[in-house]
């Protein structure tokens, strides 16, 4: 499970970049992970635009992932009925091995949010995918430690900004240099 | 599992741990609420729950073995898969592990991989964090293993302010 993942600390140049050479290879969906009051999937053909790389909440728990697949796949929430009453749907790999799971995170006040990407599936469709993209994380960012770092990102690490997961989370397990 | 299942009854849901102190199980004392609304479940209610209800099914259809077939990862894996659906069950959103996603990930100190941790379900409600483990116990079926109290000690440090639940794996 945890062998195919990529985490990663990037901001909105650093995503337009590696998601326009991503984009450019191969015709993707992105459709919101969570759980939902309706069905309704919504999914975008493409992530570019002026939200990419702003993390709203300041913790990669609560801040957008998305599911990505191929564009004809049809991809399927999971009914969940609740206990309170009522029927929530849940978007997830679990009814959708076909996908990988792409977090974006990015800036927050003066931190940068960490992303990852990963997959628990191995269909083959979904280890492609997660390939396509991790092979262009890694030639696009650069390693420290174990995350891969976008290059405004590794300017704002220089510039005194936090690299976390969370800016709950106490400093000492921010990503620095040593 | 019975034994499991009976200690796992013994608790206070509004208590954080599960054992004495030094066999600590589960968040740093008050970080999970009560029931905010009459009929709601805590977050350690709805693991026991599960974990009750698992040990019952095992129970009725004869050992472990025979119902899981494969002892260990496999039991492992459903008894995660099942505490996941509980948990959204009662609106909790599954963000990491769980049989649905990749595990959170959790970096060491400085952001290196070693001190890292990935929790098996990561899960948020109304800006709440709930961490779930599975961990190997002692003979007495509670006490966690000396590796598993060190992983919990760590996530805690981690995220000082979530919840961690540790469950017993299915024997």
């Amino acid at each position: 499970m945890k062998r195919h993942q990529v985490h990663f600390f990037a901001v909105h140049s650093d995503l337009m970049a590696l998601l326009g050479e991503i984009e450019k290879k191969r015709e993707l969906q992105f459709v919101k992970a969570g759980l939902f009051d309706t069905p309704d999937l919504n999914g975008v053909t493409s992530l570019f635009d002026s939200h990419l790389g702003f993390a709203s909440k300041g913790d990669s728990n609560f801040e957008v992932s998305y599911l990505v697949a191929e564009r004809q796949e049809s991809l399927i929430p999971e009914t969940v009925p609740q206990i309170a009453g009522g029927i929530k749907y849940s978007v997830s790999q679990k009814l959708n091995p076909q996908t990988v799971i792409f977090q974006p995170g990015g800036r927050f006040e003066q931190c940068v949010i960490s992303g990852s990407l990963g997959t628990i599936s191995e269909a083959q469709t979904s280890l492609l995918l997660f390939q396509l993209f991790s092979k262009e994380i890694k030639r696009q960012f650069e390693k420290l430690k174990s995350f891969y770092l976008g290059k405004e990102a590794g300017q704002l690490l220089g510039k005194g900004w936090r690299l976390t997961t969370s800016v709950k989370s106490p400093q000492v397990y921010d990503l620095q240099r040593d | 599992m019975g034994r499991q299942a009976a200690t796992l009854r013994g608790l206070n849901p509004n208590e954080t741990y599960i054992g004495g102190a030094e066999t600590a199980v589960g968040s740093s004392a008050g970080r999970i609420e009560p029931p905010a609304v009459k009929g709601q479940l805590t977050p350690l209610q709805i693991v026991i729950q599960r974990a009750e209800e698992n040990a019952n099914n095992v129970e009725s259809s004869g050992s472990p073995s025979a119902r899981t077939g494969k002892l260990g990862k496999q039991s492992t894996r459903d008894q995660i898969v099942d505490i996941a659906g509980k948990l959204k069950q009662h609106g909790w959103q599954i963000v990491g592990g769980g049989g649905e996603l990749p595990e959170e990930y959790l970096p060491g100190p400085r952001g290196r991989r070693r001190g890292s941790s990935y929790p098996d379900i990561t899960a948020t409600k109304d800006g709440n964090t709930l961490r779930v483990n599975t961990i190997d116990t002692r003979a007495d079926g509670v006490t966690p293993s000396t590796r598993e109290a060190n992983n919990a000690a760590r996530i805690r440090s981690q995220k000082p302010d979530d919840t961690v639940i540790l469950v017993p794996k299915p024997k």
